[in-house]
């Protein structure tokens, strides 16, 4: 298991190193933004999924090299072609670490949508397509990234993909590659009319969605769709076009990985607070890495579109959040735990901080700003 | 903290806000000689949202005094106050929902204070949705008076009144509806925002009682005077705003409504010290602001006048007729909506049944072909697949 996590870290490392020094100066932040979303799955793995078996390994990093040489290409159209590779590469790896299911309907596999997923890319080929028709391919293809996993939310045992690597790196590519596309590849017609009402309609989306949810019995389940709407929420604050949002895009994308590998398997256990409240953050409640991101995102704006997005992104993070109002302990423990070790407390450690920067950059800085003036003043 | 009142000492709503809650929280520590960790926590962030300007920052503020409050009940308790710790989030989130709407949407003016006024009821009220800091049994009373008046009075102040000064009396109103399944103190609080709608300085003034409800001693009958005066304030204000008839009946109705809570009031038994200690840290706010703040002496008319008539009757009235049928002056039960299931199967025997069967042409090759995508050993052929897809992508 130990030479698996060293050779591991070092291709990825490696990768990354060479990949840095090819790229132009313009995209070597993606290349660090890769570097933490893929290096962060590794690092919080608590389970020790992804080294459990050499092909996990093998395709984790091919993912990665595939999403490398995505931020790196010149082309719209390479770019999309390395995007479904790797996410076909992700989608294998569901299908390679589920627990057996029943039925064999292709609505219920990964790889369904991650075909779906290439047509609508290989259809973006297809010459003298008006630029409306191609930019709908592309807004359906990336939907479909974001939703990957809820087409098999219905099988045997897929409440156990919650907090999976595999969600991880589902989250680690539709973001990179979606953040991607809106900083570099976007077309113009994206923030014009009829396109700019995806403002409203992805978060409506999304609230759809997290109706749905209510309607699953297991919170496990609850929270993958959670998560899928974090990629739609990722793709939303980086279309708004403000600069601030798309950093705050950037923030959830990180945050949202990290967190899906910090989320405890097991069922919650009063006596130990530290991963009662990782288990808490992993749905953004206040005090948590998730929560801080959401502020940010979030931040009222001049524009009526993004705004009333804003209000409907906040109406589906609370219909999650009321799932917590039929709380209950379990009386009875009858899974046995992994023992707290550092991987742990530094997923703790980093929640916590992530937590604190909503203070610290917040609103700390209006009330330092307010002494600076009043030295000033006083001077 | 020290610092920012003394650099706002030109705001007095702001030192203001901040000197009362400070005044309830020694009567707190004077009354239980300790204060747990958490609380002392929760409470810095209830008294920042008291001075923050940014109405964004308030509710990020609030969110996270909620948030710590539920720490401390959760460390401190039985299994099912953890449980309701838990459930409490979601709760103070949904308490919250309606103002953050009302940020996000840019919503100004009469808009924004109808969608504040909801989440305020939400806070401050147990009726009709029941409270969710009432229930627990640990230091409730402080607790919810940070919940419901200090997170209530960081939200209302940053209003300007001024130009909706009808909303006095819609406030007065809302408050007699929701006091007939509310307590006393959720009424008086709710009464100081009213008189804060007329005038800050009357707010003020109104909220220097609040110390008095953090113990509930013999005191309390102070506060049922000072609802009656902020009665009698509201409808003078409000004839200069609305028809001078409705004024009559709307003063003469909330009245009626309002005197009900004060009548089933039972004041705690405590030593004369702690009554006189309680009273004296209202009477030193409330002469500090009379010092400090122009106050200019209100007069009180007809419209008035039939407030505190009416109140006054309906309490005697009350008091009266409480012995006889107590029923009639209790707080009326708040609505409780279906509990979603309980959900205690063990993760390991989760035993569930299979989804939705799909019938699309499933045969032995289907079956062959799902099976090949699940076997690790048939990955070469898949991958040989993609590449041979891509290939045909990219040309």
């Amino acid at each position: 298991m130990r030479l698996r996590i060293i050779v591991a870290s070092v291709s990825l490392i490696l990768s990354s190193a060479i990949a840095f020094l090819l790229a132009p100066s313009s995209r070597a932040p993606w290349v660090i933004i890769g570097l933490l979303c893929f290096g962060g799955i590794l690092l919080f793995d608590i389970y020790n999924q992804l080294p459990r078996r050499w092909m996990n390994l093998v395709i984790f990093l091919l993912t990665y090299a595939l999403i490398l040489c995505a931020v790196l290409e010149n082309t719209a159209e390479a770019f999309w072609r390395d995007f479904a590779g790797a996410l076909f590469f992700t989608s294998l790896l569901f299908e390679q670490n589920s627990k057996p299911w029943s039925g064999f309907g292709p609505l219920r596999t990964t790889v369904t949508p991650a075909l779906i997923f290439l047509m609508l890319i290989l259809a973006q080929s297809v010459p003298s397509l008006p630029p409306e028709l191609n930019y709908g391919f592309s807004l359906g293809a990336i939907i479909i990234a974001a939703y990957i996993e809820l087409f098999c939310i219905f099988r045997e045992n897929t409440a156990f993909n919650a907090g999976s690597f595999m969600s991880a790196l589902r989250i680690a590519c539709a973001g990179l590659g979606t953040l991607f596309y809106s900083s570099v590849f976007i077309p113009e017609i994206a923030r014009q009319h009829p396109f700019n009402l995806m403002n409203i309609v992805l978060p409506a989306i999304a609230a759809i969605v997290a109706l749905f949810s209510i309607f699953l019995k297991h919170w496990r389940r609850r929270q993958i769709l959670f998560y899928c709407n974090w990629s739609l929420f990722i793709f939303w604050a980086a279309l708004s076009g403000e600069t601030f949002r798309f950093y705050a895009a950037i923030g959830a994308l990180v945050a949202g990985v990290w967190t899906i590998m910090m989320t405890d398997h097991e069922s919650a256990n009063p006596q130990n607070q530290r991963e009662l409240y990782l288990k808490l953050s992993t749905w953004g409640v206040p005090g948590s890495f998730l929560f801080t991101i959401i502020i940010f995102a979030l931040s009222p704006t001049t524009d009526d579109l993004v705004r009333q997005g804003s209000a409907l992104w906040l109406l589906s993070f609370f219909i999650y959040w009321s799932g917590l109002r039929s709380f209950v302990f379990q009386k009875e423990r009858t899974t046995s735990k992994p023992e707290w070790d550092w991987r742990r407390s530094l997923a703790l450690v980093v929640t916590l901080v992530g937590a604190s920067l909503l203070a610290g950059i917040r609103v700390l800085p209006g009330i330092f700003s307010e002494i600076w003036n009043q030295v000033g003043g006083v001077r | 903290m020290g610092y920012f009142v003394w650099i706002r000492s030109g705001d007095p709503i702001l030192w203001g806000g901040i000197a009362i809650f400070l005044a309830m929280t020694l009567s707190e520590v004077f009354e239980k000689r300790t204060i747990e960790p958490f609380t002392v926590l929760s409470a810095l962030f209830f008294a920042q949202s008291l001075l923050a300007q940014n109405i964004g920052v308030v509710i990020i503020c609030i969110a996270f005094g909620d948030m710590f409050l539920n720490v401390e009940i959760f460390s401190g308790g039985e299994l099912l106050e953890k449980n309701r710790a838990i459930q409490n989030i979601c709760r103070s989130l949904f308490s919250l929902l309606p103002v953050t709407f009302g940020v996000l949407l840019g919503l100004k003016g009469h808009y924004f204070i109808f969608i504040m006024s909801v989440t305020v009821m939400l806070r401050l009220f147990s009726w009709p949705f029941p409270h969710w800091i009432s229930e627990e049994k640990k230091d409730s009373a402080f607790f919810n008076l940070l919940v419901s008046a200090v997170s209530s009075f960081a939200l209302w102040r940053g209003q300007d009144f001024s130009t909706f000064p009808e909303w006095a009396i819609i406030w007065m109103a809302i408050t007699a509806l929701l006091s007939l399944g509310a307590q006393y103190t959720e009424v008086y609080i709710s009464m100081s925002l009213g008189a804060f709608c007329i005038s800050p300085t009357y707010g003020l003034l109104a909220a220097a009682m609040w110390p008095l409800l953090v113990c509930r001693g013999k005191s309390v009958y102070l506060v049922a005077l000072f609802s009656a005066i902020a009665g009698a304030l509201i409808s003078e204000a409000a004839s200069k705003v609305v028809i001078e008839n409705t004024v009559y009946v709307l003063s003469g109705l909330s009245a009626l409504i309002l005197a009900r809570p004060f009548v089933s009031l039972k004041p705690e038994v405590r030593t004369w010290l702690n009554e006189v200690r309680d009273l004296l840290l209202s009477v030193i706010l409330f002469g500090l602001f009379v010092y400090v703040l122009p106050i200019q002496v209100p007069v009180i008319g007809p419209f008035g006048g039939t407030f505190v008539g009416v109140f006054i009757l309906t309490y005697i009235i009350g008091v009266v007729l409480y012995s006889k049928r107590p029923k009639l002056f209790e707080p009326l039960q708040g609505l409780r909506g279906p509990l979603i299931p309980d959900l205690t199967e063990p993760l390991s025997s989760l035993n569930e049944k299979a989804g939705w069967q799909i019938n699309l042409g499933e045969g032995p090759l289907s079956v062959k072909f799902y099976r090949a995508l699940e076997s690790e050993s048939h990955l070469i052929w898949l991958l040989g697949l993609l590449g041979v897809a891509l290939y045909w992508g990219g040309r």
